[in-house]
């Protein structure tokens, strides 16, 4: 028998909707620390991010139907937009719970989150709170384009939006970046934006 | 202008590439196995599988069934208003037939 940590992930996923605990294992063990970056580039929270994690794992444990092979995409691929739908559901209850405020006042009040706070650099902050500003979906590109490597048509088949799209939230993403970098004085103000 | 454009650009990759990301759990994994293994997974048995794909065939996407919906809907007013249409119908004619039974022997003789 094929030893689990040597199949693809397409592979373990065929596996898993027969009920297989061990590929499913395989699969979280390969892949859970990618997905936990890519989660808490979207809720700036550690416990936020490992539990949108977790919870998108457990659907997939529960409903592994919900993946389609036939349908020609890559696991990951897929998955980052079952990960970012998540840890985005979870945001938006947050905020029904504590309406108003930035990212950082909506996190639980826990010692750990406090830290992470804490332990980021003025600059890191600056950057943080410059990207969590970003309209949603200009956000989304810029975490899967240029933090968590995608290609662009891969970022576009994960947002569900067309190449041309995907291009146009980049390119006003890192505009938008570059002027309130720039304002905040991290960055030397372009030509560009006066 | 070309220097300091591509200088800043520079800096600002730097400035994207020092992002922050502090390190998960280091039992992050493990978490996620084990509370799997409190949640049974849905359809795991052979004759489940198979109810599910025999299922699954029959499966319309929603407009599909939007249409069938309102053909029904078309279909059963339509049939309600031809029947009530032909009993009006015949109970009309009804009283224009003379039947045996209408007519008195007298009227005969």
């Amino acid at each position: 028998m094929v030893d689990p940590d040597n199949m693809n992930d397409e592979d373990l996923m065929a596996r898993i909707k027969r009920g297989d605990h061990q590929a499913f294992a395989a699969l979280v063990r390969r892949h859970s620390t990618m997905f936990y970056a890519c989660a808490f580039r979207v809720s700036a929270n550690r416990d936020e991010a490992e539990d949108a994690v977790q919870d998108a794992f457990l659907k997939l444990w529960k409903n592994p139907s919900v993946w389609d092979a036939t349908r020609g995409a890559k696991f990951t691929t897929w998955f980052y937009r079952v990960v970012v739908n998540t840890a985005t559901d979870r945001i938006r209850k947050n905020k029904r719970l504590v309406s108003g405020g930035d990212m950082f006042d909506t996190m639980p009040d826990n010692a750990d989150a406090q830290d992470d706070v804490l332990v980021a650099t003025e600059e890191q902050q600056i950057l943080e709170s410059a990207i969590q500003a970003l309209p949603e979906r200009q956000k989304l590109a810029l975490n899967l384009c240029f933090y968590e490597g995608l290609s662009n048509k891969e970022a576009a088949d994960t947002l569900g939006v067309g190449l041309k799209a995907l291009e146009s939230l980049l390119m006003r993403a890192k505009a938008g970046l570059k002027q309130i970098l720039a304002e905040r004085g991290l960055i030397e103000r372009d030509k560009q934006y006066g | 202008m070309d220097d300091s454009h591509s200088k800043n650009t520079h800096l600002f990759e730097e400035v994207m590439h020092d992002r922050f990301l502090p390190e998960p759990s280091s039992n992050l994994s493990e978490r996620i196995i084990e509370a799997s293994k409190l949640h049974k997974a849905q359809g795991r048995s052979g004759i489940d599988l198979w109810m599910r794909a025999f299922w699954d065939a029959f499966l319309l996407p929603h407009p599909a069934y939007v249409m069938a919906a309102i053909f029904a809907v078309g279909l059963f007013l339509g049939l309600y208003s031809e029947i009530a249409g032909s009993l009006d119908a015949g109970s009309s004619l009804s009283s224009l037939i003379y039947t045996a039974e209408d007519v008195s022997e007298g009227d005969w003789l």
